[in-house]
């Protein structure tokens, strides 16, 4: 526990200092003090969840008034998360040196935000006390507030960004509503005391953390977000900020310890929703960061998946189907931390090469940026669930935690649940496939779409890319290390009946490592038999271009062109707007062609609720005057009540 | 231990020498079926091996990610063939959840070829990447909801042992066996992109699906995705195989029959190839999405199965 305060008075001291000490020197300094303070942090969570035998690690902090005693205490499932997070500070805060070594102008308090934010979220997984929890929570939404509004440059953009400010402080009052309510009936702050199941609490405690979480129908603030941060940021979003909302729902399945099954069937529909919902959305996008949003959201669906299930489970008390779900909720949590942030970087490589994110306007990357475009490959192969690369294991253990289910309980209602969850997490894969495969080869592939200067990449750029894409090559053929990591978050939720189940989940995973090897050693050795073979019998040419000699870039196949297919097919969910002009007459005027597509709960759901609220607040608009004479006014009259009101209650 | 290398020996066998008869087939069939002599069943054997030494065309538009996307796809394809109960009623590799991989590593081979085959920068190849991925993406789906339905009705989580279980479920069998055994052939057909959904003779770029995604390939790479769309038909034809060949068939008996139904499966292809025209292109996803209700169709049946005890 003391290593958690080391490295946040680490992170507070490097962002202290970044604002005081000459700018020169300010920033590598900054730099350094944050790295090693995640390195302390990392080093000693894994140390926690491999080799530790303690079963819990506490600090309590005296505060006078009104808090009382604050506990601060590590757990197995705050290690787990502080492993997430502080993997994720290392290459995050490597991003935003390089970011603001290249711009010349970047303020100096990118690092002061960058650091409240980091030990804020560090803290808000330690801290059982839970008014500090709200109030860390709420640092966490100002600081990253802050970092959003460092980096603002257009106008129009400003809205989402107040909508972000807005949706978290509505999460942060549903949250702040359970813990007053849970508080009222233990007469405690202390988050983890023991307290009677109220599926109100549930209810506002799961919405409130489904904010952060971007769960489907509280992610509206996302996709319009994510694509005016820098990548350091949107990879800080959506690598570990996210994963918070993940740890809240963790936390409080496992405060409230069996909760009912409804609350595991609503978590499942809820991500499934999400799930589905997210990827639909990410398949449709021109801009490659928006793409990345909506892909987050199906991601943090399918880690909902796996809690939903295993609450399920839990529930009906079978514990290596609980076991298999939790475990691939965390280990895709874990896993999506590496992917998701290294697409980020490389698709902000390829905007800061090209000067663009449209998809449209791209292609041929690959010759300038072979680095990013192979890490984007990796990444993109881990998130479609390819085995070899991370995201494969997660998604795995959570299909046979479902299947577990069904086998253990043929009842015609969990199978059908059951049935209908696999069949979506696979036609999300399917739908994730076509996704990334049709973005990496738009973005990447064949010859470039518009006349763009393209530069050549940097090599500053390198560090994260090559050492996240070994990362998720590593934890894609090794599985079952992902496995001990987890283990002891496990270990907690299910006691002693943890290690029943356990061999039997590790031999499996051993098995899909060694077969990832096989796999991965057969794929390496016949390339490089291809390479000796076809070596020397090749002849360059052009492409075949069906008699025509000259073929040009723009006939390529563009983004919208590969996935209209698909997209008419699903044409009952996704709203399409078309605006086009088609050629005709005998001297035809220039033709041009322009969809959009609309998010339906922002445009269904959210824009006619705030034209209402809007209206019905308008009400209120007569008291507010701007004038000063009529404050004093209220004033005065309020102190009249109130004396009137002490007096006759006398 | 003599035993053991046999069994391998006959797989091994199995893996090389029939994707290319399977081929060769299913011409053979549609040739005789016109009224042609045809070219000899080995046909697609000689074609690889006068591609593998023949030179490759490169265009100068691709990167890597073109000259080794066969090479993933044929490895991929490959371990999906292993995970299947072949020649002998056992996998060489065989785990809980292992029909799993299996989706994913079909998954892999579509990922790579959709990467070559944009990586030319050709019009034509992009038509084919995006027909080939929208077409085929519900067979996944159909595949996952089919296969955990025969999990929800065995018991068991691995190819080898619900294919067991299956083979040795009497009166049941005779009833769900029949609509698996529909979908797993649209599976087939779908991922060997064969009549009704595309037409791997068709001459005019526009109409073609799988055939238009692989113009810009030669020698070596197009022997290797020949061979992989023949292994792939192999494999799923397998599958089937194992569905329907009873329990007690053991040994020699079994090799026979697990060759003769998978000859059958090809020659079954052939016979739709040669009286069955292509559907409407628009109509393609609707004929895949058949396979999701044959899907949702087993489910039903499994769940009278355990409840009423109907069957």
């Amino acid at each position: 526990m003391n290593k958690i305060f080391l490295s946040v008075v680490l992170f507070s001291a490097g962002g202290l200092l970044s604002v005081i000490l000459p700018k020169k020197i300010s920033k590598i300094v900054s730099f350094l003090l944050i790295i090693a303070g995640s390195f302390i942090i990392l080093l000693s969570s894994i140390n926690y969840l491999l080799f530790s035998s303690l079963t819990g690690e506490s600090i309590s902090v005296i505060f006078s008034f009104p808090f009382k005693e604050v506990i601060f205490k590590i757990d197995s499932l705050s290690s787990f998360f502080i492993l997430i997070l502080s993997c994720g500070f290392i290459f995050n805060s490597y991003s935003a040196f390089t970011n603001s070594v290249k711009k010349k102008h970047s303020s100096r308090f990118d690092f002061f935000f960058l650091s409240i934010f980091y030990s804020a979220m560090i803290l808000a997984v330690t801290v059982s006390h839970s008014i500090i929890f709200i109030s860390l929570w709420e640092i966490m939404t100002l600081s990253s507030f802050a970092l959003i509004m460092l980096n603002h440059s257009q106008i129009e953009d400003f809205p989402f960004k107040i909508n972000y400010l807005a949706a978290m402080h509505i999460g942060m009052f549903l949250l702040l509503g359970a813990f007053l309510y849970i508080s009222a009936d233990t007469s405690s702050f202390i988050l983890s005391a023991p307290h009677q199941f109220k599926g109100i609490m549930f209810i506002l405690l799961f919405c409130g953390f489904a904010f952060k979480a971007e769960f489907v129908p509280f992610h509206p603030w996302a996709p319009h977000l994510y694509p005016e941060m820098p990548a350091h940021v949107s990879a800080a979003f959506s690598g570990f900020m996210m994963k918070l909302g993940i740890y809240g729902i963790m936390r409080t399945f496992i405060s409230f310890g069996d909760i009912p099954l409804w609350c595991g069937y609503a978590v499942l529909g809820v991500s499934l929703a999400t799930t589905f919902y997210g990827i639909i959305f990410a398949f449709v996008q021109r801009d490659i960061k928006r793409l990345l949003a909506y892909s987050s959201i199906e991601n943090m669906g399918i880690i909902g998946i796996g809690i939903g299930s295993g609450i399920i489970s839990f529930h009906y008390g079978y514990t290596t189907a609980g076991i298999f779900s939790f475990a691939g909720a965390l280990i895709h949590a874990l896993n999506h931390s590496i992917f998701k942030p290294l697409l980020f970087y490389s698709a902000e490589v390829v905007e800061n090469i090209t000067g663009t994110r449209d998809v449209e306007k791209l292609g041929g990357v690959m010759k300038y940026a072979p680095v990013a475009g192979t890490a984007f490959l990796i990444a993109s192969l881990s998130i479609c669930g390819i085995p070899l690369f991370a995201g494969f294991a997660g998604e795995f253990s959570i299909y046979i935690g479902l299947l577990k289910a069904i086998v253990k309980n043929p009842s015609a209602g969990n199978v059908a649940f059951s049935v209908l969850a696999v069949s979506l997490l696979a036609l999300s894969g399917a739908i994730a496939l076509i996704t990334f495969a049709k973005a990496f080869s738009v973005i990447f592939l064949g010859e470039k779409r518009s006349q763009h200067k393209f530069e050549k990449e940097s090599v500053s750029s390198y560090l994260p890319l090559i050492t996240l894409s070994l990362i998720s090559f590593v934890s894609g053929i090794f599985p079952q290390f992902l496995v001990k990591l987890v283990s002891r978050p496990l270990l907690d939720i299910f006691g002693m009946d943890f290690y029943a189940s356990f061999g039997y989940i590790s031999q499996l995973f051993k098995n899909l490592s060694f077969v990832s090897i096989l796999l991965s050693s057969a794929i390496l050795l016949m390339c490089l038999i291809r390479y000796l073979i076809s070596r020397n019998k090749i002849k360059i040419s052009d492409t075949w271009g069906c008699g025509y000699d000259k073929p040009s870039s723009r006939i390529q196949y563009t983004g919208f062109g590969f996935s209209e297919n698909f997209s008419s097919s699903i044409s009952g969910i996704i709203q399409q707007k078309d605006k086009k002009a088609s050629v005709s007459g005998i001297f035809p005027r220039e033709a041009f062609f322009a969809a959009r597509f609309f998010d339906i709960f922002e445009s269904k759901i959210y824009y006619p609720l705030m034209k209402y609220f809007r209206h019905a607040l308008s009400v209120f608009s007569n008291i507010q005057r701007g004038n000063t004479q009529i404050y004093i006014l209220y004033g005065l009259i309020f102190a009249l009540a109130a004396v009137i009101w002490i007096i006759a209650g006398a | 231990m003599k035993e053991i290398i046999l069994k391998y020996a006959v797989f091994g066998i199995y893996i090389i020498i029939f994707p290319f008869i399977y081929i060769g087939l299913i011409n053979k069939l549609k040739n005789i079926w016109c009224g042609r002599k045809g070219a000899p069943v080995f046909q697609p054997f000689y074609d690889f091996v006068k591609l593998i030494r023949k030179t490759e065309v490169i265009s100068s538009k691709t990167t890597y990610i073109f000259f080794f996307a066969p090479v993933a796809s044929f490895v991929a394809v490959i371990f999906a063939a292993l995970v299947v109960p072949g020649p002998y009623g056992i996998s060489i590799i065989s785990f809980d959840g292992d029909y799993i991989f299996f989706a994913y590593l079909l998954s892999l081979s579509k990922f790579v070829s959709i990467a070559g085959a944009m990586d030319t920068a050709s019009s034509f190849e992009g038509m084919g990447a995006a027909r080939e991925a929208s077409f085929t993406s519900f067979v996944e789906p159909a595949y996952m909801m089919l296969l955990t339905t025969i999990v929800y009705a065995t018991g068991f989580l691995s190819f080898q042992q619900i294919l067991f279980v299956i083979q040795g479920s009497t009166g049941w069998s005779f009833i769900t066996g029949a609509p698996i055994i529909v979908a797993l052939f649209i599976m087939l057909l779908s991922e060997g992109s064969r009549i009704p959904l595309d037409d791997p003779k068709t001459h005019l770029e526009l109409t073609m699906i799988h055939e238009v995604m692989v113009l810009d390939n030669s020698g070596m790479s197009l022997a290797l995705i020949n061979y992989t769309s023949g292994l792939k038909m192999c494999v799923i034809s397998s599958i089937i195989a194992s569905v329907l060949i009873p329990q007690e068939t053991v040994g020699y008996r079994y090799i026979l029959l697990f060759f003769a139904i998978i000859a059958g499966t090809a020659l079954i292809v052939g016979v739709i190839e040669s009286v069955f025209a292509r559907v409407k292109m628009s109509h393609v996803p609707r004929f895949v999405f058949t396979m999701v209700s044959v899907a949702i169709f087993v489910m039903a049946i499994s769940f009278l199965k355990i409840f009423r005890g109907v069957i």
